[in-house]
């Protein structure tokens, strides 16, 4: 029987256009997303933290019905060159919702004609909105390399230099996680060349393969990993350092990837030991942040954790027993006997009476509703224990 | 790499003079740059107005989303249910029975069944050419005592009939039926916040004998109901127009539709009218007129010329107000608005007139990306309307959308006693417009 995909009080993932949009947010281009007038509020709205205080060129085209019917794409081409024309953005990114999707507008030749009108580098996505916001990350990342990346050979290399990747405020909260994140590698003689998209300029990243390894901190960046292990043989790390334990671990990690090039998903390692601790703990979430989270609190706390994924990842990122589940009543199923559930605030109300809770706000689930609540959980001694409260 | 906003050109290069202004449709659409001011209502607040129904969107993901956070924002996401339409559901013919099966789904896990159900499709069905109806019969017979309501959200067709928005008003009384008239009773349709009982409207009423109704005041489903057997439907908003239209033909009721406005004239029409249609004594509206001039004038010399910015999400009879406030001697510079309603043609006539330097910027424009000033930067405006002050950088913000609740001559002096309030106070702007639906319950 077909899966039907429904909700009765939980949401739902940013979508791959947010996650195009917000990959691309601080690097001066001009991302447009081919759909009706309004449309961008959601992601302006509840995906986008800094949306208020910046100049990032984000826009939506404005679609309308007369448009779509009679494939009026010359509107959309010429709307693009006249304000690429006033605003020069440093490159031009197409992506588009449902509709454009079912009608088959085809995104990758209108961003070629851009680009030959215009003399501006120009590149497409077209997931149409039915996608995670990971998968929109990924395609983003992956078409901005594409263009933008130099070959080793035109960058000078730079010892434990580290290229930071995925780095996006639907995944980490505007509350010093990334300085902390930066922070870490510093305080371990790590160099960041790079990250993968804050606080980092287009140049910065051009030069990425200056980098002696990746370090993939959510899912939405794990193509882009693969696409620079594959052409330039630089390594990646999958993790983000939660607590003391994943922290040490990253940091061993970092280490061999460089000494050994070889690619380690940290994220998906488990402590054998804690499959038989009692206290049955499930982390909902993204799956490099909820295994990097897992890991820590097997170690920290001896619970025997599993995560469940609710956004597709590639298998490689999650551990044997992880699950992966996309309905609301999965994931009920899934933690009706758990103990503690570590989750967005959002879940609260699929979790078992009884269990306990650990709250993590999430960005790319419940937008800015718990905002004021975010976590930074970056390699600091954390008490769990007392971060916990009872349905 | 983030950069301060510090360009001021771009924006201001597209502002007209509006002795320029021709056409309605000021400023050619393009593509739209979203600003951070979200105090207008959307479907979900407005849909949330019928007590005890619930919603269920079926959309795709990207759609969802911003559905589901506005209701979670209103702490309301216990009223709130979502089917995702998947990639392959677009081809494989089954957008019908997923909807359907997903709605059962989510209404068989309800241990108290909802009085009614508002189902949302989205632009995608209406492409596809998904059986609606179909889909609604079938929900009808699974579920004999719930009234399901057909809601859309399809934006692609904002330029084609009914705006969403004034669809949504017009479904927003869908399930009301027939039933015996309550003589000498009024419900005000469409309007998304009580107008305020100062108005001289509920004073008319009341000295008529007429009591009134409103959504916005109904405390149950059975009340909401009640709402049909007002023997007239009033409406004071152009989005609610065609809803109240429809309502009224439909229960074979009278309407009036009593615009909002800001000229004299026009208000002391509306009053003429509703008096012929309803009956009513003559009624003398002189001290009303004369007083709202009186704090007109004093307000004005209040503000000392301060400079004024308006823009078209405190009120869509934007040019209206400015006319009246240039009549009566306030300095207003800036109105920010794309479009011009059929409405406001006359005030633009009469402005290109008489206040032909009066500046008329864009919203949506591209280069308005780079207008979104720093709070604080531009105190020297007064701001009617979250855009205004988040485009000119003031801090003295009227807080109005769509009117606010204020009607009429009552309505102006008001919005005369906030503007006065406003000169003297500050308000975290950034902070006050970034919340969803004026005047909601919001947990940010």
């Amino acid at each position: 029987m077909k899966k039907i995909v429904y909700s009765q009080g939980i949401s739902c993932y940013a979508s791959d256009t947010a996650g195009v949009c917000s990959a691309l947010f601080e690097l001066g281009g001009m991302t447009v997303v081919h759909d009706a007038s309004g449309c961008n509020s959601t992601y302006a709205t509840f995906d986008e933290p800094r949306w208020y205080n910046s100049e990032s060129m984000t826009y939506i085209s404005a679609l309308t019905e007369n448009d779509m019917v009679c494939g009026n794409d010359e509107k959309l081409i010429a709307d693009i060159v006249r304000a690429a024309e006033e605003l020069k953005p440093a490159f031009i990114m197409l992506t588009c919702s449902v509709i454009p999707l079912m009608t088959g507008c085809d995104l990758d030749a209108i961003a070629r004609e851009v680009e030959n009108r215009s003399g501006i580098t120009s590149f497409a996505v077209s997931l149409g909105g039915l996608k995670n916001y990971t998968q929109g990350m990924n395609k983003a990342f992956c078409r901005l390399a594409e263009r933008f990346l130099k070959a080793p050979d035109k960058v000078s290399k730079i010892p434990r230099g580290v290229n930071i990747l995925g780095a996006t405020p639907l995944d980490l909260p505007l509350n010093g996680s990334l300085e902390a994140i930066k922070e870490f590698l510093k305080r371990n003689n790590f160099v960041l060349q790079s990250c993968w998209a804050m606080d980092s300029t287009l140049e910065e990243l051009s030069n990425s393969a200056a980098a002696e390894v990746n370090w993939v901190i959510s899912s939405g960046a794990l193509a882009l990993a693969e696409y620079m292990f594959e052409k330039y043989h630089i390594p990646f790390v999958c993790g983000v350092p939660l607590g003391r334990a994943a922290a040490e671990a990253l940091r061993v990690d970092l280490e061999r990837a460089i000494a050994e090039k070889c690619n380690i998903y940290s994220c998906a390692r488990r402590c054998a030991a804690a499959e038989k601790e009692k206290t049955a703990a499930f982390i909902i979430g993204e799956s490099v942040f909820a295994g990097s989270l897992a890991y820590t609190l097997q170690q920290e706390c001896r619970w025997n954790c599993r995560v469940i994924d609710p956004l597709a990842s590639d298998q490689v990122l999650l551990g044997a027993d992880d699950l992966q589940c996309s309905t609301e009543s999965e994931i009920e199923t899934a933690i009706a006997d758990s103990d503690v559930v570590a989750a967005d605030n959002m879940y609260e109300v699929i979790v078992p009476e009884g269990a306990l809770m650990l709250k993590i706000p999430h960005t790319a689930f419940s937008g800015r509703c718990y905002r004021k609540q975010q976590l930074n959980l970056i390699d600091r001694k954390i008490d769990w224990e007392n971060l916990l409260c009872r349905k | 790499m983030l950069k301060k906003i510090n360009n001021f050109d771009k924006a201001d290069a597209h502002a007209l003079k509006i002795s320029q202004i021709e056409q309605t449709q000021i400023f050619t659409p393009e593509l739209e740059f979203n600003a951070p001011a979200r105090g207008l209502w959307n479907i979900v607040h407005t849909c949330m107005l019928i007590p005890q129904l619930h919603q269920i969107f079926v959309c795709a993901q990207g759609c969802l989303r911003g559905v589901i956070l506005t209701a979670a924002e209103m702490k309301a996401m216990n009223r709130m249910s979502f089917v995702a339409i998947q990639e392959n559901d677009l081809f494989d013919g089954s957008l019908e029975e997923n909807a359907i099966e997903g709605v059962t789904a989510i209404l068989d896990k309800m241990d108290a069944k909802p009085r009614a159900v508002a189902v949302f499709f989205s632009c995608v069905q209406l492409f596809a050419g998904c059986d609606l109806a179909a889909v609604l019969s079938e929900l009808r017979c699974r579920f004999p005592k719930i009234d399901f309501i057909e809601c859309l959200m399809h934006p692609t067709m904002r330029k084609a009939g009914l705006t969403p928005d004034a669809f949504m008003r017009k479904q927003l009384y869908a399930p009301l039926r027939e039933c015996k008239v309550r003589p000498r009773s009024a419900a005000i349709i469409g309007n998304d916040f009580a107008l305020a009982e100062s108005s001289e409207l509920f004073r008319i009423l009341a000295a008529n004998g007429f009591s009134w109704s409103d959504i916005t005041l109904c405390r149950n489903y059975d009340e909401y109901l009640d709402l049909a057997s007002c023997e007239y439907f009033i409406s004071t908003q152009l989005n609610a127009k065609a809803g109240c239209e429809a309502l009224s033909r439909r229960l074979g009721r009278k309407m009036l539709y009593l615009k909002q406005s800001y000229n004299f004239d026009e208000i002391l029409a509306n009053y003429r009218m509703m008096a012929e249609v309803m009956h009513l004594e003559t009624i003398d509206l002189t001290v009303d007129r004369t007083e709202t001039e009186q704090v007109l004038r004093q307000t004005a010399e209040w503000l000392d010329n301060m400079p004024i910015a308006i823009d078209y999400t405190a009120t869509l009879r934007n040019l209206s107000l400015a006319r009246l406030l240039l009549d009566a001697g306030f300095n207003v510079q800036r109105v920010y608005t794309d479009v011009i309603t059929a409405e406001e043609i006359a005030d633009r006539d009469y402005l290109k007139v008489h206040y032909p330097d009066l500046m008329i910027y864009p919203t949506l424009h591209p280069a308005m990306r780079f207008s979104v000033r720093k709070p604080g930067s531009g105190d020297e405006f007064l701001c009617i309307g979250q855009k205004a002050a988040c485009y000119t950088g003031s801090r003295h913000l009227v807080n109005m959308v769509s009117g606010g609740r204020w009607y009429g001559f009552d309505g102006i002096r008001q919005l005369c006693c906030a503007m006065r309030r406003a000169m003297v106070e500050i308000v975290d702007t950034e902070e006050v417009i970034q919340i969803k639906g004026w005047e909601c319950e919001s947990c940010i």
